[in-house]
């Protein structure tokens, strides 16, 4: 059995714009072990989240195809399996779970339902097996009136309970990896802590991996072992949590700790990446994040860096200042666009 | 749900008031004296004067309403000028027919409307897309009278399957109905069409099918049921209509429905009938979309769980 | 007058926060149109009719009313390309002859619908309160009886008579009117230019004729369009019904309740008629659709 439950290499996914397409995942490559949390960060359409539905092959109501790469589950290449059989693995070797629970929860079906659904399907329980199995999950995720909360409708649960129900359903055939994508953005601080924990002790329990898909820097901190930083489509630095807080070893990631204030420090000023994310149909030629780089060479500019090895480590970054000393800061940030 | 369900309900008594106001108020609006009307062109003035006084056209307005309400709730709905009959024995023996004939339609709409509004949805921007949209439009564009006409031209004359009218046998019903629901049919295809597009973009969607579910299920469970809460209604709201279109399609396969009786009454001039039948009417109409608002209260699991009772 | 110098001022504030200029709007509006081959084919077909309706009168073949004892039911041939009715009329000349009466009815009727309708919208929408109150209870009144039922009523007080067909079509599509421009009004009243112009003391009057109304134009005429071809359906309906033309014009849905006793030895003589009733319907409403996605796509109700 190898340790890596998931092996993504050199995924391509298109997306028609008009007459157009415009890639919002880019030659991605990553893994996740088994038993492993791994954490995807980027700001909001940096492809964090297709990269995510790519995995599942959940692109179908979207204008976005995969047209590359190959995305191996335990020697399976996801991308060229037949729908059905991709089917059996949805739900049942490979969950997820999204981020908005009251719209992703369907209004009119009771959450016993919902939750008999795929214990059902892929287990092959009875409607009777089913229920009981549902109440054991409810139970699990923390919810203590089992066998009522089986008869309600989801707008009757507050926001943290609708999440729990979410990660039962995804949990109910034991799957090896959990993809959750945004998990407690929508939530309030003080459920979201719960959630996590939550999260983390299913994790134990059951023995599977995690790709946490977040922007909160602090939730990763928080939960991962390994973390991805994506940006604009593609990997930019790759690295243990803890390798990576202490010494990141790309630009964005730099930036992305640094505008995270930290309690105790006093700040003078909230330090923020200048620019924006630029458009995916307008990229700049070289290094995408050039035009922001506070350290940006001519070479940045002009060439595209690979992801490269971080000598001494398993880390990766892709710049070309991954394994330089020091960083010298030049000159004055463009305001976005590339020269 | 509760709260829901009074609201409604108190919502459609002043409906009703004015409606019954209104059509009281027909027999008086006709250009011309009443009584004369009733009388008939070769009534004497003696004549006109004792009908005047039969019917209490004497008296002031608000205490005829009063006695027509009164006669209302009695069940009391006068008697045909020109067959004498009771009234209210007239309607009762047309009734049965034109209550299959508008069933039936709505049977057929909702039959072929879903199935055309999901094929549609799912096949979006595809031809069966296309065709199905064109033949929605189509139907709703074509004269009901003209489609009868054409359906018993092509299936009683042409190929002798279908009767040509009257109610003689059950197939009488088959040709009528299906004309009476064709412009229901479009809309209901293009409102459950829309409605589809709208549900399938939804996240719950997305979980169904991350949770590695067949598409149909996907479809059939997850996206229509909820579209089909909002599509029923609005089916239901379309009932109203079937009572209009009823008069066409009676006269054209010779029904001997409530619709026809309508027509013939308007031609004869027989004013009680025809009051009578605007009530009824209108009664129907405003009692079948309070019953589809309380049905679609009962049907929303928000409404029906909602915590503020 | 004060008025007018007040409110010129007014004016020049108000434009300057106006919505874009009516000739960008119409341009915009233009492209999404003919992006619509389906809507614009209806449009054509329909300028077409028009044109025959006007013109066409004047160079119909032979008299739509003289009868033909020699000719009587005809099928088609080269000399009555829609064959000949009962009487040995040509069917072509009278369908182009009822054409005009078709159109009339219902363009009219829709019209007065119109207007009044908006008239009523713009006083419920704007002045709100016990005025609003009563005429939505008006149109609600209308509203609890279906269409033709309620056609059949009016036309049942009054008479039968194509007069009166045009005007019982015209109440019951006035609610309609009246539901639509409300709604409109109301929005538009929360816009800011309608509080710069209150504020520069423009009457109420010059408020609504000079900035709301403008803003319900897009929905009137959406709305006539989508109602035009409901109109000449329930115009027929009614003349099919014998409560509407007298029979011996040629209005299309008396020609086929006349024809319909001849159905099985003469079927041309209800086919051709009804054939054009449902494709002049069909354009008005496939028009109506496209124009209602090329004016503003978030009005699909």
């Amino acid at each position: 059995m190898t340790e890596r439950l998931l092996d993504v290499q050199g995924l391509v996914t298109e997306f028609k714009r008009g007459s157009s397409q415009i890639r919002a995942v880019s030659d991605v490559s990553f893994h996740i072990n088994r038993r492993e949390v791994v954490g995807l960060v980027g700001e909001s359409g940096c492809g964090k989240s297709v990269t995510s539905l790519s995995l599942m092959r959940l692109l179908k109501d979207t204008p976005g195809r995969i047209s590359g790469g190959k995305v191996l589950f335990e020697d399976r290449d996801l991308v060229t399996l037949p729908e059905k059989d991709m089917r059996n693995i949805r739900g049942n070797e490979i969950a997820m779970i999204f981020q908005e629970p009251m719209t992703s929860l369907n209004p009119v079906l009771k959450i016993g339902k919902q939750l008999e659904e795929p214990l059902m399907v892929h287990l092959g329980l009875s409607r009777s097996q089913a229920k009981e199995r549902a109440a054991d999950l409810l139970r699990q995720v923390g919810i203590p009136r089992a066998e009522e909360v089986l008869h309600d409708y989801p707008h009757q649960l507050s926001g943290g309970m609708r999440q729990r129900v979410m990660i039962a359903m995804a949990i109910a055939c034991k799957p090896k990896l959990l993809i959750a994508d945004e998990p407690t953005t929508a939530l309030d601080v003080t459920i979201q802590a719960q959630i996590l924990e939550l999260l983390r002790k299913l994790r134990a329990d059951n023995d599977m991996s995690v790709l946490l898909i977040t922007h909160d820097l602090g939730v990763v901190a928080e939960m991962c072992d390994r973390v991805i930083v994506m940006y604009a489509g593609r990997v930019v630095e790759e690295g243990s949590v803890q390798e990576l807080f202490e010494n990141p070893r790309h630009p964005y990631t730099k930036g992305l700790i640094r505008s995270v204030p930290k309690l105790r420090q006093k700040v003078h000023r909230l330090e923020s990446i200048p620019g924006n994310v630029p458009d995916l149909s307008q990229m700049p030629q070289g290094c995408k994040f050039a035009p922001r780089c506070a350290y940006a060479t001519e070479r940045c500019l002009k060439e595209e860096p690979g992801l490269l090895g971080v000598e001494g480590t398993s880390r990766k970054s892709r710049c070309w200042l991954a394994n330089e000393q020091t960083w010298e800061e030049r000159g004055a940030v463009t305001d976005g666009q590339a020269g | 749900m509760a709260r829901y369900a009074i609201q409604r309900l108190i919502g459609v008594i002043p409906l009703l008031f004015i409606v019954s106001i209104a059509v009281f108020m027909f027999i008086h609006l006709i250009p011309g004296d009443p009584a004369r009307l009733v009388a008939g062109k070769e009534a004497t003035l003696d004549e006109i004067e004792a009908i005047r006084t039969h019917l209490g056209l004497d008296l002031p307005l608000w205490k005829q309403y009063f006695n027509y309400m009164g006669d209302l709730f009695q069940g009391e709905f006068g008697t045909s000028l020109s067959s004498g009959l009771p009234v209210s024995d007239m309607i009762v023996s047309r009734l049965a027919p034109t209550l299959w004939l508008t069933f039936l339609s709505m049977g057929w709409a909702l039959v072929i409307g879903l199935l055309v509004g999901i094929v549609t949805a799912v096949f979006h921007n595809k031809w069966p897309d296309y065709l199905g949209m064109l033949g929605a439009i189509s139907f709703l564009s074509i004269p009901g009278f003209w489609l009868g006409l054409v359906l018993i031209q092509l299936f009683s004359v042409e190929l002798g399957w279908l009767p040509t009218g009257g109610l003689e046998s059950w197939k009488g019903y088959i040709l009528p109905s299906f004309t009476l629901g064709s412009g229901i049919m479009s809309m209901i295809a293009r409102y459950t069409r829309s409605s589809m597009l709208e549900t399938m973009r939804m996240e719950y969607v997305r979980t169904a099918r991350a949770k590695g579910l067949r598409e149909q299920i996907v479809i059939g469970r997850h996206a229509l049921r909820n579209s089909l809460i909002e599509v029923i209604t609005v089916a239901g709201l379309q009932f109203g209509f079937l009572l209009g279109g009823s008069v066409l399609v009676e006269t054209v396969f010779s029904i001997p429905g409530l619709g026809r009786l309508l027509v013939d009454s308007i031609n004869l001039r027989d004013y009680t009938v025809i009051q009578a039948l605007l009530l009824l009417f209108a009664l129907e109409f405003i009692i079948i979309n309070l019953i589809v608002d309380l049905l679609y209260g009962v049907i929303n699991p928000k409404i029906r769980y909602s915590s503020n009772g | 007058m004060k008025d007018e110098a007040v409110t010129g001022g007014t004016q020049a504030v108000v434009q300057a926060g106006a919505p874009t200029g009516f000739k960008q709007r119409f341009g915009a509006f233009m492209r999404k149109f003919v992006k619509q081959k389906t809507a614009v084919v209806a449009a054509v077909f329909i300028l077409i009719l028009l044109v025959i309706a006007i013109i066409g009168p004047l160079i119909t073949p032979y008299n739509p009313s003289k009868p033909n004892y020699d000719a009587l039911m005809e099928g088609v041939s080269a000399e009555h390309l829609m064959g000949t009715d009962e009487y040995g009329r040509d069917i072509l000349s009278r369908i182009i002859y009822g054409s005009r009466l078709s159109l009339s009815v219902s363009i009219s009727a829709v019209m007065i619908a119109a207007v009044l309708g908006t008239a009523l919208g713009l006083l419920a929408g704007y002045y709100g309160g016990w005025l609003d109150r009563i005429i939505m209870r008006g149109s609600d009144v209308l509203f609890s009886f279906p269409d033709l039922l309620l056609a059949i009523g009016i036309v049942a007080i009054l008479g039968p008579g194509l007069i009166n067909v045009v005007i019982a079509v015209a109440v019951f599509g006035t609610p309609s009117f009246a539901r639509i421009i409300r709604s409109v009004t109301l929005s538009a009243k929360e816009n800011l230019f309608v509080e710069a112009a209150r504020s520069m003391g423009a009457t109420n009057k010059r408020i609504i004729w000079r900035h709301i109304f403008p803003e319900t134009v897009p929905a009137i005429i959406v709305n006539i369009s989508m109602r035009i071809g409901g109109a000449i359906l329930a115009a027929s309906s009614l003349s099919f019904l014998g409560m509407g033309a007298s029979p011996s014009k040629p209005d299309w849905g008396a020609m086929l309740s006349m024809g319909r006793d001849y159905l099985a030895i003469a079927p041309h003589i209800v086919y051709f008629p009804g054939l054009v009733i449902f494709l002049t319907v069909l354009a008005f409403n496939i028009f109506g659709d496209g124009l209602r996605d090329a004016l503003d796509p978030k009005m699909k109700s």
